[in-house]
């Protein structure tokens, strides 16, 4: 599993590498323009700039998404499938530790964009005082609750964990059903629609039956909708597996 | 001791027979040829081999493991296409080699690598289609794996590069494990396998030994290519 991990980030890092260092320096120079330029006041040329940067920031979140996509794509039926179904590591530990990996990069890149949205508003004269002040009011509130703050963390990972899951089996199964991309996107983006339509009926079902629920930082949660987010989960992730292993050819 | 059994296995693609009731056994310390036109079901029968390929009905074995991820430790395997991943230098492909392959020896690597003529800090992106297949070669040969298949080891490579093959072939062949060969060069093969499998169609329409087929026929394995697929 480790050495799965290490190969899943390699491959992260190799892609990401000249995006993420790209990103940096454009960002490095929008604040340095800004903050050069920044008198007070508000002009067309400093929203453009403004504009420019929020699109580096939301590039931030998609870039990892449909690397995620694409990588997965490549993996089960590009030219380096050879070597990726050649390896002689059951299957179920490929597609954790794809899922480790990708859950891990996204979380990184959520914490690198809101770094770079704190440190956007200090050029606009947001002080390093109210950011170190807010930074410490949350912090007083996750440590009044960590219950909450550990489980509010856990049902974030989980919920993102299940979304590229979904992703995941709605390749594979359109890789078996056909290898040619023309006819397989088209098919996986059919199977993920469906697969949620289905999820939220199902979900809208469960809602009618009376069970225990639980409160979230204002949001109330059932538990036999958390239960049947569970048993989903596992059984994505159980179907993947064993498509990749006796079902994906390269 | 058998090292891969094969039991009448075939392989469809909805309405086409890719292969059809093929039957092999190697043995330790042999090496075979497996010679067919394209389209003969060649790759097919080597990817199933591999384990890249399910096959529909029939029996695979390897050192009496039926077909999985176990087999997939006791194959090494050489595509006919490029497999590796642009942004690697020839020393990342090792590591990866070292890292997930248990039976990759370094050190018949590196000789290996001397001898095609590379050096670990290449790049991959930056090699030609003759630098690549030596590559990949070398990393397959380097892993005393119980089976080695080779899907044309020697397509889209100039003369000198096809000696370099060969030898890493021969240097990198043990009498402990077997090969299975693929190649339209037939010649280039003929004095060193020693069993020989002719693919039509699907199906095996030839086989045996290689010596006793030549004395048999009085014909080389290339003429006898010819005059089987001729017809």
């Amino acid at each position: 599993m480790k050495k799965l991990l290490s190969f899943e980030l390699l491959k992260k890092w190799k892609t990401y590498k000249i995006a993420l260092i790209s990103v940096i320096i454009l960002q490095a120079i929008l604040m340095l323009v800004s903050r050069l330029t920044f008198d007070n006041k508000f002009d067309i040329a400093l929203g453009f700039i403004m504009f420019i940067y929020v699109l580096t920031i939301m590039l931030m979140f998609c870039f990892p998404l449909i690397e995620i996509m694409y990588r997965y794509n490549k993996d089960l039926s590009g030219k380096q499938s050879v070597l990726e179904l050649s390896i002689p590591i059951i299957s179920w530990k490929k597609v954790l530790a794809k899922l480790i990996v990708s859950v891990g990069c996204i979380g990184f890149f959520i914490l690198l964009a809101l770094a770079s949205l704190i440190l956007y508003s200090a050029v606009f004269g947001y002080s390093s005082e109210t950011i170190s002040s807010d930074f410490i009011s949350l912090f007083n509130q996750i440590i009044a609750a960590p219950d909450k703050f550990i489980i509010g963390l856990i049902y974030g990972v989980f919920t993102l964990a299940s979304f590229i899951l979904t992703i995941y089996f709605c390749i594979t199964l359109s890789k078996v059903i056909s290898h040619k991309n023309k006819i397989a996107v088209p098919i996986s983006i059919g199977i993920f629609i469906a697969y949620n339509v289905a999820l939220w009926f199902i979900a809208q079902q469960i809602n009618k039956i009376p069970a225990v629920s639980f409160n979230l930082w204002g949001s109330n949660y059932s538990i036999l909708a958390s239960v049947f987010d569970i048993v989903m989960f596992a059984l994505v992730f159980v179907g993947t597996s064993w498509l990749v292993e006796n079902k994906i050819e390269s | 001791m058998v090292i891969l059994e094969v039991e009448g296995l075939s392989k469809k693609y909805l309405s086409k027979q890719a292969l059809k009731d093929i039957n092999i056994t190697i043995e330790k310390g042999k090496i075979v040829g497996l010679f067919g036109p394209n389209g003969s079901g060649k790759t097919t029968l080597m990817k199933i081999v591999a384990g890249l390929i399910q096959p529909t009905g029939g029996k695979l074995s390897i050192c009496e493991h039926n077909l999985g991820y176990i087999t997939k430790s006791l194959v090494a395997y050489l595509p006919d296409s490029d497999f590796l991943y642009d942004w690697m230098k020839i020393e990342d492909a090792k590591k990866i080699y070292v890292k997930f392959f248990d039976d990759f020896n370094t050190q018949k690597f590196n000789e290996l690598l001397e001898l095609m003529q590379l050096s670990c800090n290449m790049k991959v992106k930056s090699l030609s289609k003759g630098m690549k297949e030596k590559l990949s070669i070398t990393l397959t040969l380097s892993r005393d794996a119980k089976l080695i298949v080779l899907d044309e080891p020697l397509s889209g490579v100039d003369p000198i590069a096809r000696e370099q093959i060969l030898q890493a072939i021969l240097k990198g062949f043990s009498f402990e494990s077997s090969m299975l060969i693929t190649s339209h060069l037939i010649n280039e093969f003929e004095n060193i396998i020693d069993e020989v499998y002719y693919l039509k169609e699907g199906q095996i329409i030839l086989s045996g030994n290689v010596e006793m087929i030549k004395d048999e026929r009085h014909k080389t394995l290339d003429e006898l290519y010819r005059e089987v697929f001729a017809q």
